[in-house]
């Protein structure tokens, strides 16, 4: 998947309207959209687009999208 | 005194976790079973688990609606007529309403909740049912009564187990069959020990705390479930049965 599409579908789908500019290096924890409903939503998100089961432990670890992006396997994304 | 002795009863998802406990409690008490999962080795140890003989194993996904019949009525002319079902193959999910779509929905109702009707209906045929009566259960859960983020789908496959067993008791009581369904609270399962892994840490810890009794025990529902197999039960249809260690009283 490609990076740039991943961020818009992020985007959409956990409706931030907080901020201007959306990027890989977005802090996603002072987000005001990011509590626990958001949590639940990406680790179905990640689910759906890589098939694969994050933790919440895994999740609490992560600060911004780049976090995410390593998490689920920086492989996997193309530039 | 409780017993099933000389009941043949037909218990779903006994693969894992309550299945297996009621499976296990069942054919402890003097049952004979047909006990239906999918997966080869976790059935089989179920399998080796049974008190008695002459216990029936069937490798099977029940939403495979097509081949669901003729493999059950087999099974049952093998085993003979049936006196109990109890439905505790499930499926959970934790998704939040915008993450849903049709297709989740349309996997949680299949495995959850038609699965159960489909069973039902196979299973009252007068081919396969004792004529002098049979109890179902269904393990539905106290998320079918009640709500929590990220579980419309799970709640409302669960709550219409509920009304649909209600609609059965009374379609066949003419033919002696009672039907109840078993609403649990958290469990400690491999159900509950994946979604405990997925929930955000607060949420997990905010779930111990509201069961007053703390997590339930699989036997804890086994005790309940072989009560509503029995004939101590005989005037109990119809109805749910919370059993939550006071989680939903508060
Ligand atoms: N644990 C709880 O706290 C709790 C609370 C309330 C309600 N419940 C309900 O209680 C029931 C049992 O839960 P559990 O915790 O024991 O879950 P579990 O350990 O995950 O067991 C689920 C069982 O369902 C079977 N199953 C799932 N999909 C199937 C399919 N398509 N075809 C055939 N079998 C299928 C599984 O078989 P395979 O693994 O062989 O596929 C397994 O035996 C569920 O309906 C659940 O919703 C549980």
């Amino acid at each position: 998947m490609k990076k740039s599409d991943f961020l818009n579908e992020l985007h959409e789908f956990l409706e931030i309207e907080s901020v201007e500019s959306f990027n890989v290096n977005t802090n996603l924890i002072n987000l005001d959209e990011y509590d626990s409903l958001a949590i639940m939503s990406i680790v179905a998100f990640i689910d759906e687009k890589f098939s694969s089961k994050l933790t919440s432990n895994q999740l609490a670890g992560i600060v911004t999208i780049k976090d995410l992006i390593e998490l689920v396997g920086n492989e996997k994304f193309e530039d | 005194m409780l017993d099933l002795i000389g009941k043949k009863i037909l218990i779903s998802g006994a693969s894992s976790g309550i299945g297996r406990e009621c499976a296990i409690f069942c054919s402890k008490i003097g049952a004979t079973l047909i006990i239906i999962g999918r997966d080869k080795s976790r059935l089989q140890n179920t399998l080796d688990s049974l008190s008695g003989k002459n216990h029936i194993q069937l490798l099977l996904d029940i939403t495979d609606f097509e081949s669901l019949e003729s493999v059950i009525s087999k099974a049952i002319e093998n085993i003979g007529k049936i006196d109990g079902f109890l439905h505790c193959a499930g499926i959970e999910s934790t998704v939040p309403l915008r993450s849903m779509n049709a297709k989740k929905y349309r996997e949680l109702f299949s495995v959850n909740t038609i699965s159960a009707l489909e069973l039902s209906r196979i299973i009252s045929k007068k081919k396969n049912i004792n004529p002098n009566g049979a109890s179902f259960i269904f393990i539905s859960s106290v998320m079918g009564i009640l709500g929590a983020s990220g579980k419309v789908g799970y709640c409302s496959s669960k709550s219409a187990l509920i009304s649909a067993s209600k609609a059965m008791a009374v379609e066949l009581a003419p033919k002696k069959i009672r039907v109840n369904c078993v609403l649990p609270g958290m469990v400690e399962t491999e159900m509950t020990k994946k979604m405990i892994l997925e929930l955000p840490t607060e949420s997990a810890k905010e779930i111990k705390t509201k069961h007053p009794l703390g997590y339930g025990e699989t036997i804890d529902i086994a005790n309940l479930c072989a009560f509503l197999l029995s004939d101590l039960s005989k005037w109990i249809t119809g109805t749910e049965l919370v059993i939550d260690g006071g989680y939903s009283c508060q």
